[in-house]
């Protein structure tokens, strides 16, 4: 056991012989640091829209208006409902943090009762579309709420008239708008359960637990067997063999090693988020790391060196976390990226965080072949460095040469070659823009309002009766959702599963409680992600609403033997007509992406485009950079440096190759876009100059050597204090402030217009330059 | 003899400690100048001073002008490109015509024997073949003065004596050739040898 336990501390040894791989262990530690307080409590955005404001402007200042207004101040979505009695500018409001700006004309509930609609017209605030579209889900549904009544009322008013039925147009009317109100008020209760199921995306400490720790159960692996190959081709298992033990010895030693690196880190962040998991969940992060150490293991026998490991490691790193639902939840993905995402191990971790059995059994039969693919490949001498026999040739007798005239450097050749040089040939060129390409549409999708066409809800009808599907048929109807008929377990798993955004539950006796009007046993349970579980509970309930006005009025009909059971179709006659003549009672103004058209639009705080461009950039280059430190780019630089203009050449030469690898990256990024301007190209340019000159005096420091360890990290570290997530100025001015010290941070200021980051960017960018050739001419 | 580089009362330090001088050396054209001595006796410090990349604490450095190339101990390659890739990037360094650059970088792997492994990565290849192939990077433009830190180091006997022979043949091109070797077999081709101990010239010896 004695050799055994020697290669454990010799791989804990190993580990900590880089510098960079203490920051693994401590950066993580300290990105929860900065979730927890700020993070975390903004994710809660996220998934519950917190309660905000808005404004009405109540030119009609009647009774019922100020009973309206008091009646929204009940409720708990609504933080401050500002009532003003004269128009005054929206946007001033906007600033000041209201989400919406609404106008009662005057006259309104006057006309109301004449059935005369006169429009509310809502200014919606484009800063704001979470709370945007929670806005418009509620007025829309209110406003189809009286609509359904008024219709009703109408349609019953016609056909009482027809039957030559006498009935007094006004006191209808009077009754209808005050029955109106009240229903539409009371819609929330609805339901007799509400409640939210609890997934990763609920939980926002949770969500950054597992980000967290899926990061570290990747990386600590990942840094650890990265000079495998190295490591083997010094002989290292010969030596092992003649003392009796192998390759596997090496293996476990390093797996060991590997698990104790991670449990230091693990149990600090478990202290730290203390989050509510089942024990299932921590078997869960052991298949995960055990499967993440053999894939880790694969990519690093399979690649030339180390930094190309890292490099490769870490372009899996962030796909994993992309595609898997740690950016961005699962709902979030567009269609192709969800197809897609069972190939990410992190998505069965995030659900293996849930307690679900289903994705610790794939983790086991995961972990089991890969692990087994690795040892596989361990064991075959193909790792072995080759070796060429030497042939002999003659040498050509030698004739003085004059012809050749040496003239200047080709910059361009120079700089290109490096460049090549930093991502390992051709094909991993293209294989790195490809990855940034196909991350960049991803997340473009993903922020783009056409992928959030519509909220997935399951219905479990349970009482299968004409009524029930009535009702399911009304919420299909509407535009932005799609229902999912189906039981009620599967409807409650496919929620689970994120496959679905909320369920509705049609209790037994659905029929005869609407129909007595008693409580309906209807339930609605929501996977909550953003403003999506708000709006589709306001659809539902609308809908039912709806409904009920119309069985309502032909209910009244039948009972005061205007019409008999088969003359219904009269009704539904007059009421289509109702339909068609109705005016508007609501416009919507000032429409925002997916508010505008009804359609779900998630929080606030994920990653905008600029910042998940500004976390590849700098982690690419950063990875890349370590070149820039190893042994052939120090004896490069000396025999350059016998070059005439050779000290200048270098560092020039090493910024620009830098440069152009990012400048590819920030063109991807700028193409997928489409509508990036002049100043956000610019912006970008600064960046990876910016970028580029950090990389190059990290790469001069003892830690240099190992930056790309510590490159994915760091990058999410900046990534966060520099606001790539979420609006870092809601957490106070003081944050806004600290953000301006990442290059991340500069970066969405100089997109969001602001001279003084673009400023700052390039001269952050001289200064840094200036830094390493002055540096790199005294080494 | 035509001079082409003359270094005189040269003198280095590193902090307190003299690592070199002082001490005065001529290399001259068409010739080979080996550089003999014990570890830490100065040599690659002369080196690096004969080559411009550090600076003397005193004495003077005089070079006829031309171009100086120089091949460090450490192979001054990037193991993930491949052989062509290397020297089309040294070639660009040296600012060679882009037309003449193919014909050069065939001339020089195959004057280090070469040829066959032109689109091989360099990780790929055996010790031997790395450093004969960061001498071809040294051989790509015409130079006055070669100046190569222990090229023969970790070699079996065959790239010695390709890279012995390619030494040779700069020679021949009017070149003058300055090599630091620790055998004396190797420098039985150089027409004069230095012998350095604690940074001073103890003997010179010509042949």
């Amino acid at each position: 056991m004695r050799s055994f336990f020697a290669c454990v501390m010799k791989d804990v040894r190993l580990f900590f012989s880089r510098k960079a791989a203490v920051l693994v262990l401590v950066l993580p530690a300290l990105l929860l640091a900065v979730l927890i307080p700020g993070f975390g409590e903004t994710t809660a955005a996220r998934t519950y829209v917190r309660p905000f404001s808005f404004v009405i402007c109540d030119l009609d200042d009647s009774v019922m208006s100020r009973s309206l207004i008091n009646q929204l101040r009940q409720f708990e979505l609504f933080e401050d409902i500002a009532s003003l009695h004269e128009h005054e500018e929206s946007s001033e409001w906007f600033n000041r943090g209201y989400a919406a700006y609404a106008t009662i004309p005057k006259g309104f509930f006057y006309a109301m009762y004449d059935m005369e609609n006169l429009a509310v017209t809502v200014d919606l605030n484009p800063d704001m579309p979470a709370e945007a579209a929670i806005i418009k889900s509620v007025f829309s549904t209110v406003t189809d709420i009286v609509a359904a009544e008024q219709q009703a009322r109408l349609a019953e008013f016609k056909v009482r008239e027809a039957a030559g039925f006498a009935a007094d147009k006004n006191e209808l009317f009077y009754e209808s708008a005050n029955y109106e109100l009240k229903r539409a008020l009371s819609r929330r209760n609805v339901f007799t359960k509400f409640r939210l199921i609890e997934d990763y995306t609920e939980n926002s400490l949770k969500a950054s637990y597992a980000t967290v720790t899926a990061m570290l159960c990747m990386l600590i692996p990942l840094c650890m067997l990265r000079g495998l190959p190295e490591e083997l081709s010094l002989g290292i298992i010969d030596r092992l063999k003649c003392s009796g033990r192998g390759l596997y010895t090496l293996i476990i030693s390093k797996y060991l090693a590997a698990l104790i690196m991670l449990a230091i880190p693990f149990a600090a962040v478990v202290a730290a988020a203390r989050p509510d998991l089942p024990s299932s969940a921590y078997i869960s992060a052991l298949l995960f790391f055990t499967l993440s150490f053999s894939l880790f293991g694969i990519v690093s026998i399979s690649t030339p060196d180390a930094s190309k490991a890292q490099l490769i490691g870490n372009m899996l790193v962030l796909l994993f976390l992309l595609f898997g639902g740690a950016l961005y939840p699962y709902q979030m993905l567009p269609r192709y990226a969800q197809s897609i995402a069972w190939v990410s191990p992190v998505f069965y971790y995030l659900r293996g965080i849930n307690g679900m059995q289903s994705a610790a059994l794939i983790l086991t039969v995961f972990s089991a072949v890969i692990s087994a693919v690795f040892l596989l490949i361990c064991r075959d001498p193909l790792y072995r460095r080759p070796v060429f026999p030497v042939r002999h040739c003659e040498l050509k007798e030698a004739e003085p040469d004059t012809s050749v005239k040496a003239g200047r450097a080709d910059l361009f050749s120079i700089i290109w070659y490096k460049m090549l040089a930093m991502t390992g040939r051709r094909t991993m060129l293209v294989i790195m823009v490809a990855v940034s390409a196909i991350c960049f549409y991803t997340v473009d999708r993903i922020l783009d309002e056409e992928t959030i066409s519509e909220i997935v809800i399951a219905v479990a009808d349970n009482d299968s009766t004409d009524v029930s599907g009535e009702y399911i048929r009304a919420v299909a109807s509407e535009e932005s959702v799609r229902m999912i008929s189906c039981k009620e377990q599967e409807a409650l798993k496919k929620l689970d599963n994120g496959e679905t955004e909320a369920v509705v539950i049609i209790g037994e006796g659905f029929k005869r409680a609407f129909l007595e009007d008693g409580p309906l046993p209807l339930s609605y349970f929501s996977a909550s992600a953003g403003s999506a579980s708000e709006a589709g509970r306001e659809i539902c309930a609308g809908k039912l609403l709806s409904l009920q006005s119309r069985f309502d009025a032909v209910s009244r009909l039948i009972f005061d033997g205007v019409l008999k059971e088969n003359e219904k179709d009269l009704f539904y006659e007059q009421l289509e007509i109702a339909e068609n003549e109705a005016k508007p009672i609501v416009e919507f103004t000032n429409q925002v992406s997916g508010a505008g058209t009804g359609k779900a639009v998630y929080g606030r705080i994920y990653a905008r485009y600029s910042g998940f461009a500004a976390l590849m950039i700098f982690l690419f280059l950063m990875s890349l950079s370590v070149l820039l430190s190893g042994l052939p780019a120090r004896a490069v630089r000396k025999a350059m440096s016998a070059v005439p203009g050779g000290h200048a050449l270098y560092p020039v030469t090493d910024h620009l190759a830098l440069v152009m690898a990012g400048v590819l990256m920030a063109a991807a990024a700028v193409v997928l876009r489409r509508d990036a301007g002049i100043g956000e190209i610019l912006a970008y340019f600064l960046y990876v100059n910016c970028v580029a000159g950090l990389c190059l005096l990290i790469s001069l420091t003892r830690a240099g050597g190992g930056a790309d360890m510590a490159a994915s990290v760091l990058a999410m570290i900046t990534a966060t204090v520099g606001g790539c997530f979420f609006d870092i100025s809601s957490l106070g001015g003081s944050f806004r402030t600290i953000s301006y010290f990442t290059p991340q941070g500069l970066l969405i200021g100089a997109v969001s217009g602001s001279i003084l980051c673009f400023v700052a960017l390039a001269a952050v960018s001289v200064i840094c330059i200036a830094a390493y050739c002055t540096v790199v001419r005294r080494i | 003899m035509d001079i082409v580089c003359k270094l005189n009362d040269i003198e280095k330090k590193y902090g307190s400690e003299r690592v070199l001088g002082p001490v005065s050396v001529s290399f001259e054209r068409g010739t080979v100048t080996g550089i003999a001595g014990p570890n830490g006796a100065g040599k690659s410090t002369l080196l690096s001073v004969a080559a411009g990349i550090i600076a003397p604490d005193s004495g003077t450095r005089w070079t006829a002008g031309g171009r100086i190339c120089y091949v460090p101990q450490e192979l001054a390659l990037y193991p993930s490109l491949s052989c062509r890739d290397n020297l089309s990037f040294w070639a660009g360094v040296y600012g060679l015509n882009r037309k003449l650059r193919k014909s050069r970088i065939a001339s020089a792997l195959e004057l280090v024997e070469l040829t066959d492994k032109a689109e091989k990565t360099v990780e790929t290849l055996s010790g031997g073949m790395k450093r004969r192939l960061n001498i071809a990077a040294a051989l790509l433009a015409p130079s006055e003065l070669l100046l190569m830190d222990e090229p023969t180091a970790g070699c079996d006997a065959r790239s010695v004596d390709v890279i012995l022979r390619t030494i040779s043949h700069a020679a021949d091109n009017y070149c003058s050739v300055v090599f630091v070797s620790h055998s004396a077999d190797e420098l039985r081709i150089c027409s004069k040898v230095i012998y350095l101990e604690d940074g001073l010239a103890v003997r010179e010896s010509a042949r």
